[in-house]
Parts: structure tokens; sequence; C-alpha cells
């Protein structure tokens, strides 16, 4: 199920809701068990077959981890640890990983074997990240006595099971632990309505309206041309965003309307200065999990610089293959790996750079990267880049040549090919770069938020509007044939 | 104001808003999912006449004998007017013979059992290989409406929201404002267009006919008696009636003058061997030369479909034109096809 569904928003989440309190008048364990067992169906919906996978992970690690916090001898820790984590690794290369490296292998060594061409089992990236993080923790002795409820809890709550944010146990175990957190708090949910609303809003009113020229263009990349490059880039790059950080304002808004405080997962990434501050804003619990589980133990800068370069790309280059199992994202994460050692270099040099030149380099840095990460192939990446570059001519769409002072510099206009005229998606590209430049996000503006009629007309506008973009109806083309 | 009173207010006025744009659609019922019908949605638009058709099969009672099927011209029949049969009209835009299985399995689905008698409307340029070959299903309609709460999510749709002010602003006027609008019995109408704009899409369709359909790109399709005949056999206990549609005078000649008249001899010849018989329309005769019964030159006005429904319905009724449409049997096809040819004598000198 996706929070952007009407099976969501107007069945699993009321029901959800309503359930959850009653059971919490009788009992909190009850409510609790209502409240995994709703999470558990709520990942089924999807797929029901996949419901014992997730099961399986959650009952081997939390034994491991209760194991790991028990025994003292240290080698024998050290490989309890280590079979958890072959365990969740496995698992994840199995489903994620298989056709990849077989198909790498084909090409390679010449030899035949079957891919497998398997689904990837919704949620697995996210739940294997939390739960190695878990298993990890319990070897340092820095878990607490959890029971199972609270822990399958912490793994499968719906709101951040499919994408996150990536949840650390110490944040939210100690939430589902707290009785206090039982009673209805009108606050919270009035917070909770306003933040899932903007997310709401962010994926299916900005991101998804991104998405269709994003999609045209990068169907088309052979004949992009320089606007039409630069549009179908910045496309993708807004689209990411909205459609990303949408999702997690509307996870840590269903979080609140059960009183759970999920932490924040993006803080106006397009703002950023240089590509490190970057990725202090971007899938901000993504990065916390690679620095503390992969970058500090391989020795974070502690080992000298040489060291530390090769580290930050050893994190940037499992970054890019977490989120796909292909060399563009391998190649989009080292190019982000490299960009973050020049980055560190340069500051280390002491040299300064002007502030808008540096937030001009970095914004186009990211969005010449995501082209990587969007294209399906290296060819594809490299023909829109060279749009961008204007290597496949530069013309401008016919409706500028209205304009006599674009008349003057050009003569050369051509039909602009991702929707039906040039302005309307310009303007609103214009929008969404000033939104996400200069406007507060989500999170900012929860702060603010104060409960009078304004903000709840804006939320209730954001969720209506939204809401009667869910159902679309596709119309049928060839009319009278 | 506390957040209690917020969060209340955000509630009450979120449902205020869902609850009335929801019930507007559904007391327009855009999509056919429920299938009440009052003075304010008796003309419907033609949103997508697949989907539409299917939801109104598959949410409303099904109590037909007969399947209509066909393109957009067969959609302007009315199931009503055909005698002594239980007509569903199934007929959907630029329909292809490789649909029409899937149409009549998904209609018998939920009939329960093979229909009596399946009508079916050809038109000779789906012959052409590029108009028939692709293998075509009703498959995503169906799922779609099988989603779950499908009919329920359709009643927050801005889109439907939108046909549903459209087709409640014709209805309160009873007119019918575009080229195709239909009635709650799933009946056709068309907008009646002036002579004026009739003539110049009469001359746009027949020009796009000659580049697109009837000129060097058409190749009659090998494997188009095999697809009618697969239909047969899979409704073993069903009769089947089909006829052609006529297309107006001057698209015919234009047809004849592209060279495709060996092409439409081969058509009615694979036709009449898989059923035995045709109904012919498509020929000059009375009807199709009057220019007036047609809006483009292509699609015909209801009337005329009035009269396709009563000739096979009802043979040769004495209300109908004598020299419009005439069932052409196996052996009768040889010498029909000899006084068409012969009419046409002037077109060929002049190719």
């Amino acid at each position: 199920m996706i929070f952007n569904s009407f099976e969501f928003i107007f069945m699993f989440l009321p029901i959800v809701f309503v359930l959850y309190y009653l059971f919490n008048k009788i009992n909190f364990t009850l409510s609790k068990i209502w409240l995994l067992l709703s999470s558990l169906f709520f990942y089924s919906w999807w797929n029901p077959s996949y419901l014992p996978l997730i099961l399986s992970s959650l009952l081997v690690n939390f034994f491991i981890g209760t194991y790991l916090g028990k025994i003292k001898k240290i080698g024998q820790k050290k490989l309890l640890l280590t079979i958890g984590i072959i365990f969740n690794v496995s698992l994840l290369g199995y489903f994620k990983y298989y056709d990849f490296f077989v198909t790498n292998l084909n090409i390679a060594f010449n030899t035949n074997f079957n891919v497998l061409h398997l689904i990837l089992p919704l949620a697995i990236s996210f739940y294997t990240f939390q739960q190695i993080a878990y298993l990890v923790d319990s070897y340092r002795n820095e878990t607490k006595e959890y029971n199972f409820l609270n822990y399958a809890l912490f793994v499968s709550f719906f709101p951040q099971l499919i994408a996150g944010p990536i949840v650390h146990h110490s944040q939210v175990m100690s939430q589902f632990d707290n009785s206090h957190n039982r009673k209805i708090n009108y606050k919270n949910i009035g917070l909770g309505l306003f933040v899932f609303s903007v997310g709401l809003f962010k994926k299916v009113g900005i991101a998804d309206t991104f998405a269709v020229w994003a999609n045209k263009g990068y169907g088309m990349y052979e004949n992009l041309t320089f606007v039409d490059s630069w549009m179908t880039s910045l496309a993708y790059t807004f689209q990411l965003y909205f459609d990303f950080s949408g999702y997690s304002d509307m996870a840590i808004g269903a979080g609140l309307l059960f009183n759970i405080v999920l932490p924040m997962n993006f803080n106006s990434p397009y703002k950023a200065l240089n590509i490190q501050d970057f990725w202090r804003r971007w899938h901000i619990t993504l990065s916390g999990f690679l620095t503390k589980y992969i970058y500090i133990p391989l020795g974070g800068n502690r080992k000298g610089p040489i060291r530390t370069y090769i580290n930050i790309l050893i994190i940037f280059f499992v970054s890019g293959f977490w989120h796909g199992a292909g060399w563009t994202f391998i190649v989009w994460g080292l190019m982000h790996g490299f960009a973050s050692v020049v980055n560190r270099l340069w500051s280390k040099a002491g040299f300064t750079m002007n502030k808008l030149l540096a937030w001009f380099i970095t914004f186009n840095f990211v969005n010449a990267t995501w082209v990587f990460f969007r294209a399906p192939s290296f060819d594809v990446a490299i023909e829109v880049l060279k749009g961008m570059a204007g290597l496949k001519g530069f013309a401008l769409p016919a409706e500028l040549s209205e304009y006599s002072f674009i008349q003057q510099l050009t003569s050369d206009f051509y039909q602009y090919p991702l929707d039906e005229g040039f302005i309307k998606p310009a303007l609103i590209t214009l929008i969404g770069f000033m939104v996400a430049v200069f406007a507060k996000n989500s999170l900012e503006l929860k702060e603010t938020i104060k409960p009078n009629w304004t903000y709840a007309i804006y939320v209730s506008a954001l969720i209506v509007y939204s809401v009667f973009q869910l159902q679309k109806v596709t119309e049928f083309l060839y009319f009278n044939f | 104001m506390n957040y209690k009173s917020f969060v209340m207010k955000i509630m009450a006025m979120v449902l205020v808003c869902v609850a009335s744009v929801g019930s507007f659609i559904f007391y327009m019922d855009p999509m056919w999912t429920f299938g009440h019908h009052h003075q304010n949605n008796d003309v419907q638009t033609v949103i997508n006449e697949r989907q539409q058709k299917t939801n109104r099969i598959l949410f409303q009672p099904f109590p037909y004998d007969t399947l209509l099927l066909g393109s957009s011209r067969t959609t302007y029949i009315n199931q009503n007017d055909f005698k002594n049969m239980n007509v569903y009209n199934f007929a959907v835009s630029n329909a292809s013979i490789q649909e029409y299985n899937s149409l009549i399995e998904l209609a018998k689905k939920k009939r329960g059992k093979e229909f009596d008698r399946i009508i079916i409307g050809l038109d000779f340029f789906k012959s052409n290989i590029k108009e028939s070959s692709a293998k075509k299903s009703m498959n995503q309609y169906i799922t779609a409406a099988s989603e779950p709460f499908y009919r329920y999510k359709n009643l927050l749709s801005m889109d439907l929201l939108e046909y549903s002010w459209q087709n409640f602003k014709m209805s309160k006027e009873n007119k019918v404002l575009e080229e195709r609008n239909y009635n709650r019995s799933n009946v056709a109408n068309a907008k009646a267009v002036d002579p004026e704009l009739m003539e110049k899409q009469t001359e746009a369709k027949i020009q796009k006919f000659r580049e697109v359909f009837y000129g060097d790109t058409y190749e009659y399709n090998p494997e188009y008696k095999e697809v009618l005949s697969q239909l047969k056999k899979n409704n073993p206990n069903t009769e089947f009636i089909v006829f052609t549609t006529p297309i107006s005078s001057p698209l015919f000649e234009a047809m004849v003058e592209e060279g495709r008249l060996p092409d439409y001899e081969t058509w009615l010849k694979d036709v009449t061997e898989v059923f035995g018989g045709v109904y012919n329309f498509m020929y000059p005769n009375s009807v199709t030369e009057d220019l007036e019964n047609y809006f483009d030159g292509h699609h015909f006005y209801p009337e005329v479909g009035k009269l396709i429904a009563q000739r096979i319905s009802q043979g040769n009724s004495s209300t109908l034109p004598s020299d419009f449409g005439t069932y052409v049997s196996g052996t009768e096809l040889a010498a029909h096809l000899k006084g068409i040819r012969k009419e046409s004598e002037p077109l060929l000198v002049n190719r």
C-alpha cells in the first residue's frame, strides 16, 4: 500500500487510527499488537507472498540481537554478529543484486547463468539496514532488553516501513514503550496532519507533474536538444526531491498521528553550498547509517588523509549500489564520492568561495549526476548530458518566437516536445526551483504552525486537492476510428 | 483555537468537500459504474468507451442475448432498434478484429454462457495489416475495474468532476454537443453539423484515408480470415451475423481510385467464407450517395444505424430504401462483386 492511495487515506489509516486509540483504552499491549498486525497488513497489500520474508527476517534478527546482548565471550559475539550480517546481506543480495551479478558474470566470463528476474520485495533495502544497525549495536552492548513486540514495531511500523526514514532503534523503541504515547494527543495529530498534507501535495501535486516531463524526456533522449535536455534533467531533479521528501513527510506525519516522532530525512538539500552539505540535507537517515556503521568502523578520518578519502569513496560506492543494482548507480555514487573528496581537499587547503557560486556549482553538479541516477544506461545518460552541453543543437521553443527581443537573438525555433507548450512547464519548473531553493521546508514550517483558521484551511485545501488527484482517468485518444 | 478544534475543523472541511464532490460524481456517474439515470445525467460524454462499456457490463444487470461489436461507426447503431433481439452494443472506438475475442469473452463471462447471437460491424480499412495485426485485449480495462474500491475511488477524481460537470451542463440543455454522446441506455447520438462543416470534414477524411489507409501503405492482412474463424470456433453455439459499415460514396470512390477494389473483393470473400454470408452496406447506394447521412463522410448518423438494424433484424422491410444493404451469401458473392466492379469501372479507367 502506498500513502498516496485511496485505500491508505480513506480506509487503512482511519481504521488503524481509531482502533489503535480504542484498544489503548483497554490495554497498551493490545493496541501495539493491533499496530503491528496493521503494519504487516499494510506490507502484504502489495504482495502477500513476501510476508514470510519480513517475518523470518524479524525473528532471526531479534533472536540474534538478544543473544548478542547476553553472551560475554568476544569471539562468540563476533562470530554471531558475522552470521547475522551475512544473513541480512545475503537476503538483500539475493533479491536485489543476484541478477546484476549474474549478468555481469556472464558478460565478463562468457558464461550462461540464468537470471531470475526476481521482484524486489518491498522495503527490503530499508528494513535490512535498520536490522543490521540493531545487530551491530547489540554487539556493542548498546541495545536494551527489548521485547519482540516493540522490536517488530520498530522495524515494521507502517509509516516508515516502505521508504524510510531509516529509523535507528534508539530513536523509536523507547517511544513504543512509553505508555504516555497511548493517549490521544491533538497537538501531534494537528502537526501530523499538517506534515502529511504537505508531503501528499509534494508527491501528488508537484512530483507527479514533473514526472510526466522527465519520463517523456528520457523516453526520447536521442532527440533532445539544449532546452529539452535541461528541462528533462531539471524535471527529474525536482521530481525526485518532491517525491522522496514528500514521502518522508507523509511518513513523519503519519507517525505523529500515533505519537511517534520519526527523524527528519530531508532538510532543503538544494540549498546546499557544497557536496558535504548536500549529504547532510539529503536522505539524512541513510547518511547517518552509512557514517555510523561503515565509515567510522573503517576508521573514518582517524587514519590519515588517504584512508579518509578511500573510506569516503567506499561509503559513496555502497550508497550508489544500495540505491540500485546497476553500474549507473555505482558511477553516480562514486561521482559524489569524488566530489566529496575534492570538497575536503578544497577546505583543507583553506580556499573559500562566494556563496552564490558555491551553491551554483553544487546544484549543477547534483543536477548533472542525477542524470546517471535516472538514465537506464550510460548511453542514455551521455545523450542527455550532450544535449545539456549544447552538442545536439541549440534552438528555442516556437512559443518564444512571439517575443521580438528573442527574435533578434535567433531565428531558430522548434516545437517543444515535452508538453503541449513551453511556457507552462517552464513556469512550473521555475516555481519548483524557487520552492526548493528559497522556501522553508515542511519541517521548518511545522515549527511555525499555529492552530488557527488560516492553517486549518491551508491543510484542508492541500488534502482535498491532493485526494482529487489520486485517481486519474485516461482518455482514449483515437476517438473516431 | 486549541489543537483539538484545529483537527476537528480540518476533518470537517475535508469531509464536507470530499462528500460533496463525491456525491456529485456519484449523481452524474460519468464512468457508468452505478447505473442510475435521471434528467441531469442523460447526456454522457465519451471518456473511454472500452472502460465505460466494460463498467456497465460488470456493475449493472446484463440481460442481453445478443452482442453487437464494431468500431466507432457501429457505436451509432441503437441497440434497441434490432427487433426480436436483446442487444448490447459493445462497439468501441478504433476497435481491431484482434480485440473482438476479448470483448466477447468479457461479456460472456458476465452472462455466464454463450450469446445467442453476435453481430459484428466490419470496416474495410481495418483489414489493413497495420490496423489488424497487433494483438489486443481488454485485460487492462478488466484489471482496472477489478481494483479494490474501484467504483468509490472514481468518486474522488478531479478528472471525473470535470466530466461530470460537462455531462450536467449537456443534460440540462438536453443537447448532444459532441461528436458522440451517450444516453443512460448505452445509445449514442451524434451532434448534427452544418453542411459546410460536413463538406470540409468529408474532404479532410477522404484525404486522410487516401494517405493513411487506402494508399500505397495498405496491405491486406493474410491472417484476417483466421482471426474471424477463431471467433466462430470459440463460440460454437452462437449465430454470427456480420455486416459491412456503409461509408459515403465519395470515400468508396477514393478507395477504388487508390486501387483497393481487389482487396475489397478479397475481404468480402474471406468474410463470406467464414460466416456463410454478409450484409453488405459498403457500396454506392441511395444512402451512401446522400452526404447528409454523414458528418464526415465516414461516420453516419444514428438514423442510418437504424436502417442497418432494420435490415439485419427485419429483412426486406418496406420502410427501408431497397438498394441499401443486401445479404450476400457465398454463392451470390461473385455476381454481387461483378455488379460493384461494373459500377466502379469509370473510376478504374481514371486510375
